[in-house]
This record gives C-alpha cells, sequence and structure tokens, in this order.
C-alpha cells in the first residue's frame, strides 16, 4: 500500500505507529516549554496510546495540552498528537464529571443565545461579566479573574447582518462567522461582507449553523463537538451541493471545519464537506491567484505587525493574509513569527492555566513591544484578546484592513 | 497557481540555507515545510569531512575531499562552492550574532555528551574547545538532568586526553514535574539560571579550569555562553547532546529569522506530494494543505526534503527505494542494504539520488531527468554522512550552489 | 571446591523449572548457563500459552497436556500471563473437513472451543479479514517467557536453589561410570573451575547435543529455527490462530504493547544461529496478511529467530517432528548420574520438570511431592501496596513495574521513588521504566550487560528500539559502580549493536527512519568510536 493510500485510511490514533520519537514536537511545544507540569505531546500521545492496555490509567497531566497544533505543525512523521490528546480527553469525560468552568467555557454560544434573547441582555451581560469579576465570582468557579471575559457587542452579526444592503450577485460565498465574531467582535463580518462585496460576491449567512465546536473539544465535550458537526456538515454540505462554499474568518473555526473534524471524527462526509470550507484570506487568495480580486487598493497608513495564529499555520497554506496586505501601497506589516499567543481558545481563561497561557504568549509580546506596532493584525479572535490583554495594543482582523483599503 | 521563482521544499538545514541565499539573490522564494527539519537531531556543527573511508581522521578536510570515492556529492559541489558556501555561513552567522569559528582546511575539536572527541570544521562559539595545555578539565553535570552522566562523560574523556578528568554535579532547577531533558535545562540557563551555575561553579572556578558543559547553555543565540563565559574566570565549554538538541533549535531560530528578514516566504505543515512535469521541466508541485491541493509554480525548484529519516526517501519492501516528490530515480545497490556490523558503512546511508554537477537529477545512463530541480542535502547518493562526518558540510555546500544564479 | 548434588546444565524454562521442583523437594541444585537466562528457545518464541487447540487434531496427548498445563501456568504464574483469551479463525482458502476434526479434537481434549458468529469475531477483532467463514474462543494466553523463567529462579532461590549465569559447562567428570563433577568457565572473564556434583542434567535444548557429547554421548537433536516478526502495537486483542493445519505465519500474539506473528520452520546446524533473512519476513508477512489484511501498513519492530530442539527420530523433520518430549536416563549407556531431557514446548516446561525431577528424586531417596503446580511463582503485589506507590509511578507504569518487579522489589523501588524524584527520571520512555527500577535490576548479580538489565525490564524493547535508553541506561549502568559498567562505551555499542540484529533483516518503512537518526546520534553526534585528542 503506497504511503498517500495510507495516509487516507487511517484514523488519527493509527498515527501514532508513525512516531519514531524523533523530539520535534517536545522542542516545539509551547505548554511544554511554560511549564514543567506538563509531561509533554510525545508521552502524552503517541506514546501512551502503545501502553494502555496495561492498566486502565489516565495521563494526569494530559490536562495541559491546549490544543494548539504545534505538535502537529511540526512532527515530520504525520502524527495526529493534539488529536490523540483531545479524544483521550473526550474518552476521560465519558467517565468523568465536568466542571461548571468548563461547562461555561465550552458553552459561549448558549450563553450567547441566552444574553441577546434579553431586551439589552449585551449591556446587562457586560456589567454582569464586570461585577462577577470584581466579586470573584469566576474565580470561584476555577475561571481567571486576571483578564477579563469577552464583551458582548450591543448587536451580534447576524442581527447586523439582516440590516446590510447587499448587491445582488450571481457568486455567492456563505459566511461561517463562529462565536466570537457573531457575539464579541461583529465588525470583522461586516468587513467580510464589504470586502466580498467589492470583488463581486454576494454573502450568504446560514441560521443553521451551530458552534463549530472547537471550544467543546478542547474542554472534552467531545460527543456534543460530534453533534456539532453533524449538524454543520449537513449544512456544508447542502451548499456544496449549489456550488456554493463557506467561508470563516476565524481560523479555528475554520480548521474544525476543514480538518479537525475528520481528524476527531473519521467521517467520510466530513472530509467532502472540509472541500467546500475555506479560510476567508484563503478564498481571496485564490481569487488573486485567478486575477480575478480588485486589487484597486487605496494607502493604508500606520504601521502594523502581524501574528500568525496557529491554527492557520496548522492549515497548511501558508500567511495568505500578509500575502495580500503587502499589495496595498505603502502598506507597512511585519511578521511577529514569535509562536503560540497562548490563550488557545478557553485554555488561558481557566484560573489554573492563566499563567502559563501568558508565559506562552511572553515572546510574542516582547515581539511586540520590540517592534511598537501601532495596531497588530490577526485572524483569530482569541489570539487578538490575548494581545490586546499581553501587550494593550489595539488589535483587529486583516480583513478589516481590507475594507479599509476598499473604501 | 501559486507563482514563486524559487521553491524550496524542506525545511532543514540544507533547505533553509538555500531559502535564504536565494532570497537574498533576489529571487521570490517560498520555503515549504512538513515537521521541523532535523534540527532537534542536529548537533549545528558543520563538518566538511571527518574520516576517510578507513576511517582515519582527516588533516585537511577540504584538502581529503580529493581523495573520496568518485560517486561523492562533494566532487559534484566542487571544493569552491564548498569553500564559498562555509565563507557565505560564517559570515551570515557573525551576522546573526550567532558567531561560529573554524575553516574548512582544518578540524577544531568537540566533546560530545557520552565523553568522546569528535572533529568538526565550523564550530559554535559554545562548543569551541580552547588549547588543552595547561588546562584542568571539569566535566559540569547537573542534578536531575536526563541524558546526560558527567560521571561517564569525564571517565571516558580521561582515556582520551592526557590528564585526569574531574567531573561535578550542581544543583539549578528543582527536580519535579517533569524530567529535565537539556532542551528544559537549556531554557532555565536561559530564564536566568545561568546565574546558579555561576555560584555553584565558583568554588572550583579558575583560570587554568575548563568547565564543561552539557548542551544546555540557553536556546537563543549564545547569551547564556557569553555571560558564563564574563562571569567565571575558567572556559566555558558545552558538549554535543541528545535530541531535543539545544543547539540544532539555536541554529533553527537563527535560520528562520534570516529568512524572514531576507524575505522567505515560510508555509508550513504544506506537505508536498507531487509533482506535475512536462518533458524535463516542472511545472508545478501539488502540495496537501489539509484537504485543499495547491499548486507551486517555480523557475527553479530545490529538493531538501532529507533522506530516509526526514521521509525525502522511502523504502516500501526493501525492493526499490522512493523519492517522494518528483518519483526520480533513486540510485540503490540492492545488494548492498545493509551491513550486519551497525557502525560500518552502510548501503541504505549511500541510497540517494544521482544528480550532475549542477546537482539536477540524473537517470542511470547520467542523463538529467529535470532540467529546473536542484538535489540538496541527505538526498544526495553517494555519501554516509554518519561514518565520515559530513552531513552539514553537505547540506550546506550543496545548498549554496543549488541557490547560486 | 564448589558442590552440589545436581547441576543442572541449561537455563531455558525446562532447565529453570527442574532448578525450582528439585530446590522446593529439598535437594541441593545448581543451574548453570553459558549466557543470561533463557536465551535460547524460551524467550525466542511467540510467548503463546497453547490452549491445546494447535495440537488437537495430529497429536492429542500433546494437546491434553496443553490445556492442563495451561490452567497451571495461569494459576501459579499470574504475573507472567495476560489471559486475554485466543480465537482460531478458519479463513475461505482453508480446508473446511479440517474444522470438523478440529472440532473433534479439542472436544475429546478438554478444550472449550466456543463457537463464535462472524459478527462476534469481527467485534472481538475488528481488523480480522473479511475472508474469515468461521471462529472459535478458546482459552489461549499470552505469557512472558522471560519473566516465568526469571520467577522460577526467584522461587528457587527461597529454597536453596542456585543460579549461576555466563558459565559454561566445558568438561564432564567421569569415574568409574559415575559423574563426579564439571569444570565451567566464566563466559566473561574466561576463569575456569570445578564443581563436584552426583548427578548431571542436561536440559540445554538445542544445545543438548553438545552436553552429551562432553560426556562421549550421542544425543541426536535437530535444531529447528522458527523465525518471528514484533510488532510496535497490539494489532489484535486475542491470540488468533488460522484453522488449519499447524503451518508457517499462522499465530499472532499480542503481547504486552508489541504483537508477535509467527513462525517459520527451517532445520538448521547450529543453534546458535538465530539469525533472519528478509525472504523469511517477507514469507511471514505475506501469510500473515491472509488472516490480517492491512498487516503490512503496520510498523515492524524487529524480527528474531530461536531454534526449537527436536529430538531427532529417523525420518521426522520441521513440522513433522514431535513437539512432545524425551527423557534418557544415561546409566542405561553406562554413564551414572547423567540425564538429559529434550525437546516439548514452553507451555508444558512445568510437567516436563515435574517428570524429570520424579526420577532424579527416586535416585536421591526423595520422598517428597512434587508442588510446583499448586505454589505461585511469587507473591503478588498487593493492591494496598500499589495504591500507595501510585503517586510516584509514571502513568500506565504502575501495572507493568508491579509484574516485572514482584513485591520485595516493588516495595524498594517505590520507596526509592518516593524519596528521590530524581529516581523518577523515565530511562525508557517507550516501555515505562523508571531510573529507580533500572537501578534495582542494574544492581542485581546477574546483571552484567546492559541486554541482561533489558530482559529483565524490557528497556529498549519499545518504539525507539534503544535509541534514546541507550546513553541514559549506559550512564546509569555506570553510576551503579559495577565493574563491568566501566567500559560504558563497550556497553553502549554493545546494546546497539543488539537491537541492530533485530532490525537490519527488516529495514524498510519507518524503521528506516529510525536507524538513520539512531545512526546519526551515535556515530555522527557522539563519535562513539571517537579516539585520542593529539
Amino acid at each position: 500500500m503506497s504511503e498517500e493510500k495510507r495516509a487516507r485510511e487511517e484514523t488519527s490514533r493509527d498515527t501514532a505507529d508513525h512516531c519514531i520519537a524523533c523530539t520535534c514536537c517536545i522542542a516545539n511545544c509551547p505548554v511544554t516549554e511554560a511549564t514543567k507540569e506538563f509531561a509533554g505531546p510525545k508521552l502524552v500521545g503517541p506514546a501512551h496510546s502503545r501502553m494502555t492496555f496495561a492498566e486502565g490509567d489516565v495521563e494526569k497531566t494530559l490536562d495541559y495540552c491546549s490544543n494548539c497544533k504545534n505538535c502537529e505543525i511540526t512532527c515530520p512523521s504525520g502524527v495526529a498528537v493534539a488529536t490523540m490528546n483531545m479524544l483521550q480527553r473526550g474518552e476521560y469525560y465519558r467517565h468523568h464529571k465536568h466542571s461548571q468552568r468548563d461547562d461555561m467555557l465550552a458553552h459561549g454560544e448558549r450563553m450567547g443565545k441566552l444574553v441577546r434573547a434579553l431586551p439589552l441582555g449585551a449591556t446587562f451581560a457586560n456589567l454582569g461579566m464586570k461585577i462577577g469579576q470584581a466579586l470573584g465570582m469566576f474565580s470561584a468557579v476555577g475561571i481567571t479573574n486576571k483578564r477579563d471575559m469577552p464583551a458582548y457587542a450591543p448587536q451580534s452579526f447576524m442581527e447586523r447582518f439582516l440590516h446590510i444592503k447587499q448587491k445582488p450577485s450571481d457568486k455567492k460565498v456563505v459566511f461561517f462567522p463562529g462565536c466570537y465574531i457573531n457575539q464579541n467582535d461583529p465588525e470583522v463580518g461586516v468587513a467580510f461582507v464589504e470586502v466580498m462585496q467589492k470583488n463581486g460576491y454576494e454573502v450568504l449567512v446560514d441560521e443553521a449553523f451551530v458552534c463549530c465546536g472547537s471550544p467543546m473539544v478542547v474542554t472534552g465535550y467531545l460527543d456534543e463537538a460530534h453533534d456539532h458537526a453533524h449538524t454543520n456538515v449537513e449544512r456544508i454540505l447542502d451548499w456544496k451541493k449549489k456550488g456554493i462554499p463557506v467561508v470563516a474568518c476565524c481560523t479555528s473555526c475554520s480548521l474544525m471545519l476543514k480538518a479537525e473534524y475528520h481528524e476527531l471524527f473519521g467521517e467520510k462526509e466530513m472530509h467532502e464537506a472540509a472541500e467546500n470550507v475555506y479560510d476567508a484570506f484563503e478564498f481571496l487568495e485564490g481569487l488573486m491567484e485567478k486575477g480575478e480580486l480588485l486589487e484597486a487598493f487605496k494607502p493604508v497608513d500606520g504601521k502594523y505587525a502581524y501574528h500568525s495564529p496557529c491554527h492557520l499555520r496548522a492549515q497548511g497554506i501558508g500567511l495568505p493574509a500578509l500575502e495580500i496586505l503587502n499589495k496595498i501601497p505603502g502598506y507597512q506589516i511585519e511578521n511577529l513569527a514569535a509562536g503560540c499567543c497562548g490563550l488557545s481558545g478557553n485554555y488561558g481563561f481557566k484560573a489554573d492555566k492563566y499563567e502559563v497561557s501568558m508565559k506562552v504568549g511572553e515572546k510574542l509580546f516582547k515581539r511586540v513591544e520590540e517592534l511598537a506596532p501601532d495596531k497588530v493584525v490577526c485572524d483569530c479572535g482569541t489570539c487578538r484578546m490575548q494581545i490586546a490583554h499581553g501587550t494593550k495594543k489595539p488589535v483587529c482582523h486583516p480583513i478589516q484592513i481590507l475594507a479599509k483599503a476598499y473604501k | 497557481m501559486k507563482e514563486r521563482e524559487v521553491v524550496v521544499i524542506g525545511g532543514g538545514f540544507s533547505g533553509l540555507m538555500a531559502a535564504i541565499r536565494s532570497a537574498r539573490a533576489g529571487k521570490r522564494t517560498a520555503l515549504l515545510q512538513y515537521g521541523s527539519g532535523a534540527f532537534p537531531l542536529n548537533s549545528g556543527l558543520i563538518d566538511i569531512l571527518g574520516y576517510d573511508r578507513e576511517k582515519n581522521e582527516v588533516k585537511n578536510p577540504l584538502e581529503a575531499i580529493k581523495n573520496l570515492p568518485k560517486k561523492h556529492p562533494y566532487h559534484r559541489i566542487g571544493e569552491a562552492a564548498v569553500r564559498s558556501s562555509a565563507d557565505f555561513f560564517l559570515k551570515l552567522m557573525e551576522e546573526q550574532g550567532f558567531p561560529y569559528e573554524g575553516s574548512v582546511t582544518a578540524h577544531r575539536h568537540v566533546a560530545t555528551a557520552i565523553g568522546t572527541w569528535k572533529p568538526s570544521s565550523l564550530v559554535p562559539a559554545s562548543m569551541d574547545l580552547p588549547d588543552l595545555k595547561g588546562k584542568r578539565i571539569i566535566v559540569v553535570d547537573v542534578k536531575g538532568l536526563k541524558d546526560f552522566d558527567g560521571k561517564m562523560a569525564a571517565a571516558n574523556l580521561t582515556e582520551r586526553v592526557d590528564s585526569v578528568v574531574e567531573s561535578t554535579r550542581i544543583e539549578l532547577e528543582p527536580v519535579e514535574g517533569r524530567d529535565i531533558t537539556l532542551l528544559s535545562c537549556a531554557r532555565f540557563m536561559e530564564n536566568g539560571g545561568w546565574q546558579k551555575a555561576v555560584e555553584a561553579l565558583r568554588p572550583l572556578d579558575a583560570e587554568d579550569v575548563i568547565f564543561l558543559f552539557p548542551q544546555v547553555l540557553g536556546i537563543q543565540g549564545n547569551n547564556v555562553y557569553r555571560a558564563l563565559s564574563k562571569a567565571l574566570k575558567g572556559s566555558v565549554v558545552e558538549t554535543t547532546g541528545m535530541p531535543p538538541s539545544a543547539n540544532g533549535m539555536r541554529l533553527r531560530d537563527v535560520l528562520l529569522r534570516a529568512a524572514w528578514s531576507a524575505g522567505v516566504e515560510i508555509v508550513e505543515n504544506a506537505h508536498v506530494i507531487g509533482a506535475e512535469t512536462e518533458g524535463k521541466t516542472c511545472k508545478y508541485i501539488r502540495v496537501q494543505a489539509g484537504v485543499h491541493e495547491q499548486h507551486y509554480s517555480a523557475e527553479r525548484f530545490i529538493l531538501a526534503t532529507g533522506g530516509f529519516y526526514s521521509g525525502g526517501l522511502y523504502m516500501e519492501d526493501l525492493q526499490k527505494p522512493r523519492e517522494v516528490v518528483f518519483d526520480l530515480p533513486v540510485s540503490f545497490d540492492k545488494s548492498h542494504w545493509t551491513d550486519k556490523d551497525f557502525f560500518a558503512e552502510q548501503g541504505f546511508m549511500l541510497t540517494g539520488i544521482a544528480t550532475d554537477e549542477s546537482l539536477r537529477p540524473v537517470d542511470a545512463m547520467g542523463t538529467v531527468v529535470l532540467d529546473n530541480v536542484r538535489i540538496v542535502g541527505r538526498n544526495l547518493d553517494g555519501y554516509d554522512f554518519c561514518r565520515e562526518h559530513s552531513g552539514n558540510g553537505v547540506a550546506l555546500s550543496s545548498a549554496y550552489k543549488a541557490a547560486t544564479f | 571446591m564448589e558442590k552440589a548434588t545436581v547441576v543442572v546444565v541449561g537455563g531455558g524454562a525446562t532447565g529453570v523449572g527442574i532448578l525450582r521442583d528439585l530446590a522446593m523437594r529439598g535437594a541441593d541444585v545448581l543451574l548453570i548457563e553459558k549466557g543470561d537466562l533463557v536465551n535460547g528457545a524460551s524467550s525466542r518464541y511467540h510467548g503463546l500459552l497453547h490452549s491445546g487447540g494447535r495440537y488437537a487434531v495430529k497429536d492429542q496427548e500433546a494437546a491434553k497436556e496443553c490445556i492442563e498445563e495451561n490452567t497451571i501456568l495461569r494459576k501459579i504464574g499470574h504475573s507472567c500471563v495476560e489471559p486475554i483469551g485466543g480465537m482460531f479463525v478458519r479463513l475461505k482458502s482453508d480446508p473446511e473437513a479440517y474444522e470438523a476434526d478440529w472440532v473433534e479434537g479439542c472436544r475429546t481434549s478438554g478444550i472449550e472451543a466456543t463457537p463464535l458468529t462472524l459478527e462476534e469475531a469481527f467485534r472481538m477483532e475488528p481488523r480480522l479479514s473479511k475472508n474469515v467463514v468461521s471462529a472459535y474462543a478458546v482459552p489461549d494466553a499470552a505469557i512472558d517467557g522471560f519473566r516465568m523463567s526469571c520467577q522460577n529462579v526467584l522461587s528457587a532461590a527461597k529454597y536453596g536453589g542456585r543460579t549461576k549465569t555466563y558459565t559454561e559447562l566445558v568438561k564432564i567428570y567421569q569415574k568409574n561410570g559415575e559423574v563426579t563433577g564439571i569444570r565451567v568457565r566464566n563466559t566473561l572473564t574466561g576463569e575456569e573451575y570445578d564443581i563436584e556434583c552426583s548427578i548431571l542434567v542436561n536440559a540445554a535444548g538445542g544445545w543438548c547435543e553438545k552436553v552429551a557429547q562432553l560426556a562421549g554421548l550421542n544425543v541426536p537433536v535437530q535444531p529447528d529455527k522458527g523465525t518471528l516478526i514484533a510488532f510496535n502495537q497490539r494489532l489484535a486483542n486475542h491470540v488468533v490462530n488460522r484453522l488449519h493445519k499447524s503451518s508457517d505465519g499462522d499465530i499472532f500474539v499480542p503481547h504486552g504493547s508489541i504483537t508477535i506473528l509467527g513462525t517459520t520452520s527451517m532445520s538448521i546446524d547450529d543453534p546458535e544461529d538465530t539469525s533472519t533473512h528478509p525472504d523469511e519476513v517477507e514469507k511471514l508477512l505475506s501469510i500473515g496478511a491472509e488472516t490480517f489484511e492491512d498487516l503490512r501498513s503496520y510498523r515492524i519492530l524487529r524480527v528474531f529467530a530461536g531454534s526449537r530442539p527436536l529430538y531427532k527420530q529417523p525420518g521426522a523433520e520441521g513440522r513433522g517432528a514431535s513437539r512432545g518430549f524425551v527423557i534418557l536416563d544415561h546409566a542405561e549407556e553406562g554413564l551414572a548420574g547423567m540425564m538429559t531431557i529434550v525437546g516439548g514446548k514452553f507451555t508444558t516446561y512445568r510437567l516436563m520438570a515435574e517428570r524429570i525431577t520424579d526420577m532424579i528424586c527416586e535416585k536421591l531417596s526423595i520422598h517428597e511431592k512434587c508442588r510446583t503446580a499448586e505454589e505461585p511463582l511469587v507473591e503478588e503485589v498487593s493492591t494496598e501496596a500499589k495504591a500507595r506507590a501510585k503517586k510516584y509511578f509514571p502513568s500506565f507504569g504502575l501495572e507493568l513495574a508491579a509484574t516485572r518487579l514482584g513485591p520485595e522489589a516493588f516495595d524498594r523501588v517505590t520507596k526509592v521513588l518516593a524519596e528521590n524524584p530524581e529516581k523518577r527520571e523515565l530511562i525508557c520512555e517507550c516501555e515505562n521504566i523508571t531510573r529507580a527500577e533500572f537501578e534495582e535490576v542494574a544492581g542485581r548479580e546477574e546483571c552484567h550487560i546492559i541486554n541482561d538489565i533489558r530482559r529483565r525490564t524490557r528497556l529498549g524493547m519499545g518504539t525507539c528500539q534503544g535509541n534514546f535508553c541507550a546513553i541514559r541506561a549506559a550512564g546509569a549502568f555506570y553510576e551503579t559502580g559495577k565493574l563491568e559498567a566501566k567500559d560504558s562505551l563497550a556497553q553502549l555499542k554493545g546494546f546497539l549493536q543488539g537491537r541492530w540484529k533485530g532490525i537490519e533483516p527488516i529495514l524498510m518503512g519507518r524503521n528506516v527512519r529510525e536507524t538513520e537518526m539512531t545512526r546519526a546520534l551515535y556515530e555522527l553526534s557522539f563519535n562513539i568510536d571517537g579516539g585520542k585528542l593529539e
């Protein structure tokens, strides 16, 4: 059997057999670097996968893996290390009870819906979070009070979208906003619609989409994430049939839809659906390569620094946002190239992981300080939160720069 | 289709060197990485040629190249490229604040983690051994440190030098949590731990002492080495080490920065799965980027995917090894695939891709197969880099030559 | 001069079984072995504790012995046996008629063979070929040959039974048709000395013929080499046998973290010949792939071979030769006190030992009855001790260490781990061996080279095949201060060379990656042959 054929047929767990213990994952794991408590990706993932026959044991430090994927990015042998860890974590929580903290952190979508159902819900929720933080209510359940919880936008993206007037077009994309853009940072979604309109595309949304499941996977709600995957995959396949691609601006959402679904759950439909999903700048770069991207940019002033999210780097598509932003006349942007930000979705919100999370981000913060940009640009919402928290610099999504250049 | 002028496949030492040189030559260069190269295993020493076929240490590596078998890649690379690539490398490292010492015409000696000496040509400052005459060597072991045994190293060194090598054991970070690897100890040293080392070594410190450390002197550049050298009267020297090798990681870090600042576009997790060719030209290569396939075209493709370890070559069933990107002809002697003696010259190590003098792949008849493809590093056939100690030397000089325009 | 009433030659399963039995009955007994324990066929086999199913048609007597001994060994050697159960599967291509004979054979031999629906079979073994047409569950199990033998030695020691490894028999002294003593050589130091004895038991397996020759006797033994493959993972959950006339490559035994596929059968001249050839591997793989179709996609860790000592009967060789055993009392040929036991199989080692021990005891006028079937080899580590130790051991490492070490050593190791966190370092990360356990074992008198420690701990027997633990082991062994450990580079080379032996014939797929790395480390980065500095 050829290596390629084998790669298609094997499950993530099977890839443990490829591990030759070379230590690339250990050398490049940001959590391993930040804390001595974590046994390290190799031991927790592929090495232990051989030993489960011996006893019904649990690796004590499995909890430390943040699913940032640097192990998989740097593994020369194609071992799905982080995926194995997430599967193992999911397995653990099939037999163990979740904490209230994990429940809250994994289900931001549920909370968001609740907030939106109340009049002035967002305002009160934000206020409530401030008060909660001040009174130590979060730390009581194990959520750090050292950083702010993401604030709810006055109107969600889906609410804003209803009021956006678009030029209709035969060329269409479906936007997958994801929880963070929808609830906390709808400007990114609005900018996306503007950019697509400029390029002659009409943007659709799909009310039936649910949270991609990334926060559930990392907190061990694997079965629930599986349900979400089914819901989303069914919708994506429906759009695929109509010939309309699904595009996401959040790199963790796009990684989930494009890769993690089938890596975690191994269903054929997930792979088929993934073929119809694109990261926003991946899609735009595709247009650029075909000569279909509107390149009539107006200059954008200021000094910018770019942070590449780990979940983008894992996609194997390079840094398409940088490629495109560099086309803007006079635009100054430098790649920070300083590794993981440390937040990893909801990881850095856990009280016991806050320090680790900040330690991981140290190099990035330092690099931002050195470069002293006016603004830090990053495709990932949680990375932006962490950078803002760690450096006090303003942050934005690259699509917002592009929208500006089109104005 | 992504159109680039140069596409380098592979982000190990030779790939990064080729990409840096290409970009500095003004070429729009993309570097495609799958994994992170062999850096965690790489000592970071640039050996040109340590030993001849009879396993005698050579005096002048550049001279000794002349006596290598005809098929050896150095003959294709040529002495001139070996010499200029070393100059290029030394200058680059100097610029990046991570200086190397040495030349291609002589050997320096480095201490290994098991207590032997190893000849090498270009050596990072931290591993460069001073004159041993009249010196007292003390091996510094660290409490709880894995992969290094100071007493064993000292005993073996004693048998290989005309004096008694001592050892001492210092306490740095508390032994708790995960095992202390060389890399984690190096990180501890980087974050101020070196001061603890200075305190612990103070009682033994003297002008005539050489402190021989395991490979733990920091992970970024040579800050820790410089700080220690300044704080201690004795000399500070580092040995080679087990993976994850701190010096390999330092070298990677320096080269990645040099690549970025030269304008190299680095694409991570990009699995190159094949190529589209037309006649003797590669039109584009196919990259598996998750579920989507992306195509990269280029005027020149530099194949730096490494040998068997790095996955550039694959032996499925003992019948025929395969080159995984272009399916190039692989030069292979089936009757000499292995030797029963593990440390003898191994046929699988000689297995690789035959090229012409421009490093273009050739078939068994010597005819060029692809005009716009260059082969560098461990992919090349005809040398057992472990036995002769020439791995990074061939990698460097072939990368330099392949990125000459 | 050293003395023993009985000297047993050969530290294989049979020899240690006799040692234990004799010691338990009160005889003064010494076992000598020219290498380490079980370096012959007793560790170089698939590690199958036969249910007897394999012999149900051809040799019902052997089948009955197997099922009886299987039941006994599970009881007395609890920590050596993985009671995973076994399965016989018939493929489309296997003759149907054999199945009925086999079912009948099992019934008459007392082997419980439960028919499985195909659905059940695929649930139990999802990777099984879809060409399976019928399947039965049988009480097969996996057994650790090395541990079983070590525990026999430990148990014997409690009763005064002595053991000398790396001690080779070089001469047999006889006087007036009676054995009077032997001359032995320490194979590590070359030192020779005499031992006085009145009974000499030749239990040297494949080497029986050579031992007998020292006394001028003829015991024709045909060494029959079997080659086996060890895979990196457990690719089956149960022992899987092909339901057909016994042949090559038709047994899979999951064993700890690995799976062993065996075997071949080839007559050879020299029992020392444990070489393997890529052709044998290819043969095993192509036959094995009939049972598990995606077999070739699994990483092979290594390949190894051992030779079955078949007692030569005219006209019978290879698989036709008897797997049964014979006991020869050479008094009948004029040398009193000399006996040979040869043939048999691992599963029935205890029974063989009991039979010959009965005969020896009669000569020695010992009337004690055999108790080896009732008394456990070692006591088990208590649940309380394990619970106390849990927090000091690595994940997935506690049960394994407990079964490897037994109660006393386990307690010592736990104490060291508790008091000194430094000793919690994992020397072998593939098989979860701590520095404390390594030191416990390395310090034992019988450990002279790293390979001795390997056999007692599984050091270097997992994924990386010694690549990462070699340097740690050489260092930790050096630190014991043992004389043999001083030449650490020779220890290191010997260990790596030993690992290479099993990899060299199958240097393909991911093993080439691993091997290129090993050489890059030890030959390049560590310059293991590096000489003096000029």
